[in-house]
């Protein structure tokens, strides 16, 4: 904040009300409202009121607007701000790039559904807006690319959402690795659940209060079809989402990355076999158990399970002196040696809790220094499920150059790429 | 060839051409055009690029050509190429057909004068705008585009380049629909105030699994500008790929713009086009049933500014299509399958006096086409008119899909609605670029 904001700001926030409460100063140990980092959010649905309770617990933080294509969610999310601030103060916007226009936002919180998460952080960046975005950064790998340039280019602060860096549970597994507790590493196992199938549904019209065209964003034009749409399913269509490879195996991949000290780099072969959704029964297309497996040039291997229930997914560190594992619905750490637990100092902070991860954003906003989830780290760990699923998709084993970031399959390097439908370009 | 307007043939080329006869020791008559064949010299050289069902369909009315010489073919799939080398050597009497599983290294090859585009719908206007680039002259079988946006595009590179394109709406050339074309100008059925025409109804895939790509197709390349997705042969094989929004528009686009084509033509709208679309009763195909996407049957209307309606019908068989001009004193009809003119009052057809080819002969339409590469002069269906005609099926579709009435803009091409508007465009797969 330079010297000229400041008294803009103080000048707005001072000349106007007669009588000022302490805190508007400072005075109680909150932070002065010029001294507040000044978010927006856009795109607020499950995923943002999972996540908003952290952000609104950090007192240098304000939310001044909401932005989202559906009208009752947006409106239900005023009303959530404005309840916790008690005030009217929260500005609604139909077209987030009118939410990016406003001068007086330092950084924006994106958790849209995945289609348009890398397209907004782009417009956000471009905007001249720090930002926390919700997983997986992005669609397709050169989407992701590009995601990097941009912030890099404009020295953009960005957290990806993956939160599970900022929880004890995890970092625990990890430092218990690198300190080569379990010996030397050699397999990294991850689970996921199963993925769901969706039975064939008809159109319908689109619902009073949506604003279709913007929902869809980047993705082609197709009709209003509620199970393709509503709660989670449009996980499980390939232009909208990839399916919990995707969806929750990002997680496990970022964390992968990070044990392993790969945040620049990636895995060279990527292999596996899945079930897919009968077509005659299901109008859902991404895989329903997966086995995909990738191996790093020294040898490490990945392995990733499609299967079970969501309260199955798990990490697990195999070291050829033991393994650590973190089971991901109980935030329960177990290992072998069981002596490796006693090591563990820490309380734990559950994966749900991401306020230590909005902390490390808002400490780089202020530092200028990366977050832990950066863009580069972001993007590589996607890179590998994305990979997983043209694989997958391809029905073939890749090899791929994390260098060029290229396969040695033309096929799959057409499926790097996805065009947005205009006039979405970034 | 590419220099000279008028004499499609420079002194030097006749000369590099004429160095190639040179070789043999007897020389045959016809090669030196003695027995009324046209020389090697003044031939007009052809590539063809996509030779699957409908190019074998027209390619025997090509060859009936004297004056032109097949050199090259090109396609995706390996079998269909052998076999298109084999119908063109065998018509020659020689090996010369030379084949190109990529159509762009076709396209490089200097002595190639024009090519015929016969792809699947998906392919057209993306190989048209290729081929024009590459400075070739083009017959594209219709649908010329798969969107409006793609339709103009196509219209400003073949004006930009002074590429000869020849829209496959053959039935310009045809001499019922000369006839009826001309009945209805001359004002024998009074004033024109609707144009009704039917196509069949669109067929209906059901679900299907994806299989591995049959041996010597090139998927990716017949994919081309559409979004990858796994081989379903379902999807793909036969007329398939017409009852998905990605590679086909359905039954009103695919056969539908050889009527709005007639219509455009009649009316003299050329250049512009209806100003209202609105379409009624459509039956999609049940989603739990079937995997395919385009409309089973429906009621596709259109209205132009001066109140002249036009209506196509998706309904019946494929024997049952027909275009039907009505006026205030009469109407006039052709029944495409059997090419037979009906009209009220009867007495119209006193007027018939030449017999003619049918629409499945493609020859004038060719003939047409041979005779505009030569004076460079426009054809019958240059890209304006194509791309025109094609607009108001694709209109027709935008308003199928969103359901609901569409006003349209002739001069600037666009639709009164901001979604509608996005329907005009898609964005091709990379690298596939226009």
């Amino acid at each position: 904040m330079n010297r000229r904001q400041f008294l803009k700001r103080v000048s707005t926030a001072l000349a106007v009300p007669t009588i000022l409460p302490a805190s508007a100063l400072g005075l109680n140990g909150t932070v002065a409202p010029n001294n507040r980092i000044v978010f927006g959010c856009i795109g607020i649905g499950n995923r943002a009121r999972h996540v908003m309770p952290s952000f609104l617990a950090q007192t240098d933080i304000v939310f001044a607007t909401v932005s989202d294509c559906r009208e009752d969610r947006m409106k239900s999310a005023k009303e959530m701000m404005d309840t916790h601030y008690g005030n009217k103060d929260c500005r609604m916007y139909p077209d987030f790039q009118e939410l990016l226009a406003q001068k007086d936002l330092d950084a924006v919180f994106i958790a849209t559904g995945d289609r348009w998460h890398t397209t907004a952080s782009i417009y956000a960046a471009r905007a001249g807006k720090d930002m926390y975005c919700e997983k997986p950064i992005s669609m397709c790998i050169s989407e992701g690319r590009k995601l990097v340039e941009t912030c890099r280019h404009f020295g953009t602060i960005y957290q990806a959402g993956t939160q599970r860096r900022s929880t004890a549970s995890y970092r625990f597994a990890v430092e218990m690795v690198r300190q080569g507790k379990i010996g030397r590493l050699h397999t990294v196992e991850i689970q996921v659940w199963t993925g769901p199938t969706i039975g064939h549904d008809k159109p319908a019209p689109v619902p009073a209060g949506w604003d279709y065209d913007r929902w869809l964003g980047p993705v082609q034009w197709r009709p209003f079809v509620p199970k393709r749409v509503e709660g989670a399913n449009w996980n499980y269509f390939w232009d909208t989402g990839e399916g919990p490879i995707i969806g929750m195996g990002c997680h496990y991949t970022d964390q992968m990355q990070w044990a392993l000290g790969r945040d620049h780099t990636g895995p060279v072969e990527f292999e596996g076999q899945c079930t897919w959704p009968d077509p005659a029964k299901f109008m859902s297309e991404t895989p329903v158990n997966a086995e995909v497996r990738c191996r790093y040039a020294d040898g490490i291997v990945g392995v990733m399970y499609s299967r079970k229930q969501s309260a199955d997914r798990y990490i697990r560190y195999i070291g050829d002196e033991g393994w650590i594992q973190v089971d991901d619905a109980t935030d329960a750490v177990t290992a072998h040696p069981k002596s490796i637990l006693n090591l563990r100092g820490t309380a734990s902070v559950d994966w749900i809790n991401a306020g230590d991860h909005v902390r490390n954003l808002l400490n780089s906003i202020r530092s200028r220094r990366p977050t832990i989830c950066h863009p580069e780290a972001a993007h590589r760990a996607q890179t590998i499920c994305q990979a997983m699923n043209i694989g997958l998709r391809l029905g073939k084993k890749l090899r791929w150059d994390p260098v060029k970031e290229s396969f040695d399959c033309e096929a799959a390097n057409r499926m790097r790429h996805r065009e947005p439908r205009a006039p979405w370009r970034v | 060839m590419k220099q000279a307007r008028s004499s499609r043939i420079t002194r030097r080329q006749f000369l590099q051409r004429a160095a190639l006869v040179a070789v043999p020791m007897i020389v045959p008559g016809r090669v030196l055009g003695l027995d009324g064949a046209v020389a090697p010299s003044n031939r007009i050289v052809f590539g063809g690029i996509g030779i699957g069902n409908r190019a074998r369909h027209s390619l025997p009315n090509f060859l009936s050509f004297a004056e032109i010489q097949w050199v090259a073919v090109s396609d995706a799939r390996a079998e269909r190429l052998a076999s298109a080398k084999e119908m063109i050597d065998t018509h020659y009497g020689t090996k010369n057909c030379r084949t190109y599983p990529d159509f762009r290294e076709l396209l490089a090859q200097k002595e190639i004068d024009a090519v015929l585009i016969a792809t699947g719908n998906r392919w057209h206007s993306m190989a048209s705008m290729f081929a024009a680039h590459a400075g070739k002259d083009i017959y594209c079988e219709k649908p010329i585009s798969l969107t409006i946006g793609e339709g103009r595009k196509l219209v400003e590179t073949c004006r930009r380049l002074g590429t000869i394109y020849q829209a496959g709406t053959q039935r310009r050339s045809t001499a019922s629909y000369r006839f009826a074309r001309d009945m209805v100008r001359q004002g024998k059925i009074g004033r024109v105030h609707t144009v009704e025409s039917q196509v069949w109804c669109g067929g209906t895939v059901p679900h299907q699994k994806p299989e591995p790509v049959p041996a010597g197709w090139d998927y990716d390349m017949w994919l081309g500008p559409v979004q990858w997705r796994p081989y379903v042969p379902g999807r793909v094989q036969g007329h398939g790929w017409m009852c998905f929004w990605d590679t086909g528009e359905g039954m009103h686009t695919d056969m539908g713009t050889h009527y709005t084509d007639q219509m455009q033509w009649v009316l003299g709208t050329d250049n512009t086009g209806p100003v209202e679309f609105e379409t009624s009763d459509i039956v999609w195909p049940d989603p739990v049933k079937f995997m395919s996407e385009t409309a089973i049957s429906g009621t596709f209307n259109c209205r132009y500014a001066n109140g002249i309606k036009g209506v196509i019908y998706q309904r019946g068989g494929f024997r049952d299509r027909y275009i039907r001009y009505i006026g205030d004193e009469g109407w006039i009809q052709v029944d495409d399958d059997t090419d037979a003119v009906t009209a009220e009052p009867k007495s119209i057809l006193n007027l018939k006096a030449s017999g003619g080819a049918s629409w499945s002969n493609a020859g004038g339409h060719i003939g047409n086409f041979l005779a505009s590469i030569r004076s460079r002069r426009p054809t019958d269906c240059n890209p304006e008119v194509g791309h025109r005609a094609q607009s108001i099926v694709e209109a027709m579709t935008i308003s199928a899909r969103l359901g609901r009435k569409l006003k349209w803009n002739p001069v600037t091409e666009k639709f009164n609605d901001e979604d509608a508007n996005r329907m005009t465009w898609r964005e091709p797969r990379a690298p596939w670029c226009v």
